[in-house]
């Protein structure tokens, strides 16, 4: 019952298999499709799922600086009851970032609503995600170990505070490759030009080849460096340099057919060619109508830098891209350690109507069955209160909410406490919830491995379980 | 072989191993000690040195025969680039090709291993197992401005083949090992690449993952032990025990890094601990009562982070006397004291009535005193000693058990011997002990795992594949009995690295050419070592060659770290900033210098052609190749071809090859130069996004730009705003000019906007706009309207003046100043009102980075995305809110690659080049085209 590649390695397979290169080995070798752009013998990745499917690609909506869960989707009554008091002796003391752990309570101002058929809780500062909560499976039990931006948010996309490991997005490009040669697997945006918390590291692919990791598309006209011409080439040219390129490489191969890396880089000429022609496309979004760029808040300056995100997300996972990541907020901007109200008030302004536009558009046209949408930042935020009006970190307890890709919308997963300082029912930590993105995209995180110093790595950390009951 | 993960999941399913140790743990290879074992006798005839008859007799076993030799302008290449990590030279190709003594390649070697190139190269290589970086990593990513000087110890050691055994001791325990010796005080920043946040208030926290990555680094790099897997519990595959971790980790337990340290012989040492501890004893109640009224107001002030953040067991640790504090106290506390500053200088303000008159007289008392504290001895930064004397408890978490320093317990289960050492040090001797038993001749793994790696360095693969992970997780060696010779013959020469390359590169093994078609078949993962391994250049290697081909590569040595965009110099000089990783050997597989890398991934990507292919950086490199053929051969495009074909391969060119170059170079392909490609530097902001602008520089060859064929030009209120960054100011008092329309005459009209210089009468630095009318009534029409707002040299900024006049030809001009680095803090916006100036319109040709018809007041570095509109735009239509064009912009100048030097309104005002030598000849364009393509060949990239 061996899921790794049944032969010694990737050369030998290639020539015994007979003459020089099959075509699944090229596109595995030139676009990251599983673990075979190195010659390492690292690569036991899997060739098909563990198991079957209900999500194919991610899009993740990482709300960069912590948002308040007990503002959101987690009332907490406790909190009106004790506002202006100190956290009752009962509970637990968390370290926190800015240590405002004895601070008054802070009650929240929020309306409070029971949306859709599932009457899910969401305050009226997500107006438009609340008419979408009958897909959406909300997560109130969600913990962490980062108490930092920088921990938190590495956390979040690697499993562990500390640098060094590949992001969730690495491992599911490593993992299950792209579905299109031609584009990149694994795609990073912002919504602005801020560079989020750790910059690459983020998307990094750790200790894996360079190949799985994210690609950041850059703002303006050409997103994906390098795919223009440098001045002074007219493609005139350019065709004549790689037709000359071509013959001294096929003469260079003649007498080493057998290492296949050589032909790998002759044929990476061709696919930089492919990928010069298909990425534009790709991301053009004059190709799309007016009602579907309204449907994202274009034409509104708070609305249309993320939903221009949103849309390009939906137009690369459509190609075929298979993890897409947008940062809303990037640089900590949901950080609110003081004046919670201004700062939540706008990047809920700002973000509310594309997510929902970007649910309702996958809904419409069928992708939102295997597309696993995900919303939530770092951590969420503390009941005490910081400077007066703002909130501290909070890595015990925070919600984040998935939705599409077979998970069962209209529910409320685990709980948190009274204060909604902890997680305390039904919790999920980082891994759990990485485990639960792998499980529905058909992996079994503990048996996804890549071989680091000869050690078999797995995206957990040998940690974390699928919270299985999310497709039910 | 077995699939690993069906291995992994029966371990993980069963419990395994008591505190005894099975017959296979001990019989493991890797434990077992390391026997010299007798050289085999196959391989007569062909084998060079002992080595090949190791090799021979796995060939024979296996009924493989090695290739054959690799001929002389390959093996140059091969050697050449694998010790010194450059191509050889066409000169040194030529000497090596005539000479015809028998050891003509052994000169070779020795040529090699004696250059200062060879330290660099081994440097860059020993870089990635210790994760060496040059900031910290985290959110801020702070820059390191000492971490240079490890790198440099690394590159003097390889060159001076420092013995290995005093290589890894001067890493691990230098500063007890010699306190007087600055080199050895530089090695233990080894100790110091950890990853560190700045800003964590869980202090405990980041120092137990400190001690965890010094631990595990220190089992990878020298033992080629998995460690870390026994961090949390019993390693679930080797003998390795969750106590010996900690047992190996209690040898670092006492360590503090230390931003300064005293560099000091024992007796130095000595003499000053002695001094000082009696100037201490003296003061003590003195020093007692000034801190008692000190320390709680300076820490009510503390700047920075602050201190009322931490929770109060830091807090009282941090409170604590440091006379007071033990071992583990002192590390808690002066880590979390990096986070914040204490002002003594504004104490007086901050103390009032009595207490301050108590203060001062306590301070009088102690001020004489003061003058009498020990001098302090020179000082090293960025380093570690030891806490003190005594070294905090070592704890299994959870369990709570204590332990002791000691080795592997399947090896030696006893306590560690640990010789305290002379007192002055204050020191545990803990690391010293662990340097002694890692350096013993007889330790199974030190020898191994070095031999294993410089094996791997020139065969591709070590003989065990797995370099940092000697356990069951790695494949066992292929020639276990080679391992061992090779481990013995380095300890029984002296621990000698270069003996050991040479003894390497002199095999036959070595010098066998890379085909073998008989082999290739039999054993196509080459185990067996019968040809060479083609390999692919390094990203060092890759950017390295670059610059070298066209003669760019700045051989200087040593000093602080460079930014690759602003040096030519070898990559192993860069500054390696964690989260900003250099673009080209980002995509030629460098690591994130975060843990330790035994070896790097080689990928082939798109990503790599485009960036070959495409980017301006690697355009530049075949501008330079191109430029220094044809500066060879002016007029002949065969020996041009000739040329650059030895250089890029190190072979000669075949006719067919020459055949296919004149075709691409035929006159025919010549390109059609229109003026918006004459221009050759663009250059990038250091903007947080990705904004490309015009080098411009006094010394050309890009001086200035100017619209040659002016459309309709400003009249009136008028914008004019650009993106900017400044290298430099004038030393006398000329401007620095940004955009202009003027001829610099006082009596002719115009504007230019523009910062002052070293001796300005409006200060150094100061944005300014000159405005000269016309001349009316007397009043000589120039005036200078300065901003006050003053941009920082080498910072990117978006500047912008907005004109505005009333009916009587009075205004205000509104400047803007945004630091680009920052793009979300508010912008610094001053107004100025001035006098009557309004009828300033010119038919002067609008100038980037300079002024019509001079050559003084020109720029100094990045001009970007300059727009000249024909109104007094908003705010909110600035260039950094609303980038878009509309019916009043005069020109808008972005310096995109796509339209270089275009003017993108509708206006055609087209820039050209001033300063700039005449027009690019065409040929050499093409010639530019021809040398990026051998640049991008597999020729070139892969080594034979």
């Amino acid at each position: 019952m061996s899921k790794s590649y049944p032969t010694n390695t990737r050369r030998d397979f290639l020539l015994r298999g007979g003459a020089g290169f099959g075509a699944l080995a090229l596109t595995g070798m030139l676009s990251g499709d599983t673990a075979f752009a190195t010659d390492r013998g690292n690569h036991d990745s899997i060739k098909q799922p563990h198991f079957t499917p209900t999500a194919k690609r991610v899009i993740f909506l990482f709300m960069e600086g912590g948002p308040s869960h007990m503002d959101l989707f987690d009332p907490k009554p406790l909190i009106q009851k004790l506002a202006g008091q100190r956290m009752p002796e009962s509970f637990k003391r968390p370290i926190t970032a800015m240590g405002e752990t004895e601070s008054p309570i802070l009650p929240s101002q929020r309306q409070w609503k029971q949306h859709g058929k599932s009457g899910l809780w969401v305050s009226d500062w997500l107006p438009h995600t609340a008419k979408c909560v009958d897909d959406i499976a909300v997560i109130r039990s969600c913990w962490t170990n980062g108490i930092n931006h920088s921990g938190g948010v590495c956390q979040m996309n690697s499993g562990q505070p500390l640098g060094g490991r590949p992001s969730l997005g690495s491992w599911v490009n490593y993992g299950l490759g792209t579905e299109n040669s031609n584009l990149p697997g694994f795609v990073v945006m912002t919504d602005t030009s801020a560079t989020p918390t750790n910059g690459p590291r983020n998307w990094s692919a750790g200790f894996m080849p360079a190949v799985h990791q994210g690609v950041r598309l850059d703002h303006g006209v050409s997103p994906i460096k390098h795919l223009g011409l440098p001045e002074g080439v007219s493609q005139e040219m350019r065709n004549k340099q790689l037709e000359l390129l071509r013959q001294l490489n096929e003469k260079h191969l003649q007498n080493r057919k057998s290492n296949t890396e050589l032909e790998a880089r002759i044929r990476s000429y061709e696919l930089a060619y492919n990928m010069q022609a298909a990425a534009p496309e790709a991301v053009d979004l004059t190709r799309e109508t007016e009602a579907t760029k309204k449907l994202y808040g274009f034409g509104n300056k708070d609305t249309e830098p993320f939903g221009r995100c949103c849309l390009l997300a939906r137009r690369l996972v459509e190609r075929g891209t298979r993890f897409v990541q947008i940062y809303h907020g990037a640089g900590s901007k949901w950080d609110s350690h003081s004046k919670m109200e201004a700062n939540h008030s706008r990047q809920c302004r700002q973000s509310d109507l594309p997510t929902a536009g970007l649910l309702k558009d996958l809904k419409a046209r069928g992708l939102l069955n295997d597309t696993l949408v995900i919303w939530g930042g770092e951590f969420g935020r503390t009941p005490m209160s910081e400077k007066g009006d703002g909130r501290d970190h909070n890595p015990t307890g925070f919600t984040m909410w998935m939705a599409g890709g077979g998970v069962k919308g209209g529910q409320v997963i685990g709980a948190t406490d009274e204060l909604g300082l902890w997680a305390v029912k039904d919790r999920l930590h980082v891994h759990d919830l990485h485990a639960t993105i792998l499980h529905l995209m058909g992996i079994d995180n503990l048996d996804l491995i890549y071989r680091y110093k000869g050690r078999p790595e797995n995206p957990t950390i040998n940690e974390g379980e699928a919270y299985r009951k999310i497709t039910r | 072989m077995k699939p690993h993960w069906v291995i992994l999941f029966c371990f993980l399913t069963t419990p395994i191993f008591a505190a005894d140790f099975s017959k296979q743990d001990r019989a493991w290879w890797a434990y077992q000690p390391v026997v010299q074992p007798a050289v085999p006798k196959v391989g007569d005839g062909w084998a060079l040195n002992d080595i090949d008859h190791f090799i021979a007799r796995q060939l024979a076993t296996q009924k493989l025969t090695p290739a054959h030799p690799a001929n002389r302008r390959t093996l140059i290449r091969r050697v050449s680039l694998d010790l010194i990590g450059l191509p050889p030279t066409p000169t040194e190709v030529a000497v090596f090709l005539r000479d015809s003594s028998p050891d003509a390649y052994e000169k070779l070697v020795d040529r090699l291993l004696a250059s200062p190139r060879y330290g660099e190269r081994q440097a860059s290589l020993w870089l990635d197992l210790v994760r060496y970086a040059d900031s910290d990593g985290y959110r801020a990513d702070h820059f390191r401005p000492e971490a240079w000087r490890y790198r440099d110890y690394v590159i003097k050691s390889f060159n001076a083949d420092k013995p290995y055994d005093r290589f890894v001791r001067e890493q691990l325990a230098g500063d007890e090992i010699a306190p007087g010796n600055r080199d050895a005080l530089t090695a233990t920043m080894f100790l110091r690449h950890w990853i560190y946040e700045h800003n964590q208030r869980d202090v405990e926290t980041q120092w137990a993952e400190i001690l965890a990555d010094v631990t595990n680094v220190t089992a990878d790099v020298f033992l080629g032990l998995g460690m870390q897997c026994a961090r949390c519990h019993d390693h679930k595959f080797d003998p390795i025990l969750q106590k010996d971790y900690y047992r190996m980790q209690a040898f670092f337990a006492p360590m503090l890094p230390r931003a300064s340290m005293p560099v000091g012989t024992v007796a130095e040492r000595t003499t000053h601990f002695e001094a000082t501890k009696k100037w201490l004893k003296e003061t003590d109640d003195l020093r007692r009562k000034v801190r008692a009224i000190e320390h709680p107001v300076l820490l009510e002030h503390a700047t920075r982070e602050g201190f009322d953040k931490f929770i109060d067991k830091i807090k009282a640790m941090i409170q604590k006397r440091p006379e007071d504090r033990t071992s583990y106290e002192r590390q808690i506390a002066e880590m979390a004291s990096r986070q914040f500053d204490l002002e003594q200088s504004k104490l007086s303000d901050h103390l009032k009535g009595a207490t301050k008159g108590e203060w001062e007289k306590l301070r009088a008392v102690l001020k004489p005193l003061d003058a009498k504290k020990p001098k302090p001895l020179p000082q090293i930064k960025f380093v570690v000693s030891d806490a003190g004397p005594i070294a905090p408890v070592t704890r299994i978490p959870k369990k709570d058990t204590v332990v002791q320093p000691g080795f592997l317990t399947l090896l030696d289960p006893s306590r560690a011997r640990i010789s305290p050492p002379p007192i002055g040090l204050q020191s545990t001797g803990r690391r010293t002990a662990l340097a002694n038993w890692i350096t013993r001749k007889d330790n199974p793994f030190t020898a191994r795992v070095l031999v294993n790696r410089l094996w791997q360095q020139h065969f591709g693969r070590g003989l065990a594949t797995n370099t940092s992970d000697f356990g069951k997780l790695g494949t066992p060696p292929t020639h276990p009995e080679l391992l061992d010779w090779l481990a013995t013959r380095l300890v029984s020469d002296g621990w000698s690295i270069k003996k050991l390359h040479r003894l390497l590169v002199t095999s036959a093994t070595y010098r066998q050419s890379s085909t073998n078609s008989g082999a290739e078949q039999i054993d196509p993962t080459n185990t067996w070592f019968g040809r060479a391994s083609v390999q692919r250049m390094n990203a060092e290697q890759v950017r390295d060659s670059l610059l070298f081909m066209g003669d760019q590569l700045d051989l200087k040595e040593g000093g602080p770290s460079l930014d690759t965009a602003k040096s030519n110099r070898r990559s192993v000089y860069r500054k390696v900033m964690r989260n900003k990783p250099d673009e080209v050997m980002h995509a030629f597989d460098t690591p994130d210098h975060i843990s330790h890398i035994p070896q790097r991934s080689v990928t082939t990507t798109p990503i790599q052609s485009l960036l070959l292919m495409n980017s301006d950086w690697t355009r530049q490199r075949s501008l330079g190749f191109a430029r220094r053929l044809a500066k060879l051969y002016p007029t002949d495009p065969a020996a041009q071809i000739r040329a650059a074909h030895e250089l890029t391969t190190g072979q000669s060119a075949t006719d067919s090859q020459i055949a296919l170059g004149l075709a691409f170079l035929a006159p025919a392909n010549r390109p059609v130069i229109s003026q918006k490609q004459v221009a050759t530097e663009v250059g990038e902001l250091k903007t947080t996004k990705h904004t490309t602008a015009a080098v411009l520089s006094p010394k050309g060859p890009q001086r200035s730009l100017e619209v040659s064929n002016p459309g309709p030009l400003p009249e009136g209120d008028f914008t004019a705003e650009a993106f900017i960054q400044l290298n430099s100011l004038f030393a006398g008092a000329s401007v620095r000019t940004i955009v202009s329309q003027w001829n610099s005459s006082k009596s002719s009209p115009g504007w230019s906007l523009g910062i002052t210089s070293a001796k300005s009468a409006y200060q150094p630095r100061n944005l300014i706009l000159q405005l000269i009318g016309i001349p009316q009534r007397g009043d000589h029409g120039y005036e200078v309207i300065a901003s006050n707002l003053r941009p920082e040299l080498n910072k990117p900024y978006y500047v912008a003046v907005i004109l505005k006049f009333d009916d009587t030809g009075a205004g205000k001009a509104t400047f803007i100043l945004q630091d680009l680095t920052k793009p979300d803090a508010p912008p610094k916006i001053t107004t100025k009102a001035y006098a009557k100036n309004k009828h300033y319109a010119t038919k002067q040709k609008p100038t980037i980075g300079g002024r019509a018809q001079t050559q003084h007041h020109s720029w100094d570095g990045l001009i970007g995305n300059v727009r000249l509109t024909n109104r007094a735009l908003s705010l909110e239509e600035s260039l950094i809110q609303k980038p878009a064009a509309d019916s009043d912009t005069l020109a808008h100048w972005q310096f995109t690659k796509a339209d270089f030097y275009g003017d993108s309104s509708a206006n055609n005002n087209t820039l050209q080049v001033v300063g700039a030598p005449a027009q690019m000849d065409p040929q050499l364009i093409l010639l530019t085209g021809y040398c990026q393509v051998l640049l991008n060949s597999n020729a070139f990239l892969y080594i034979d």
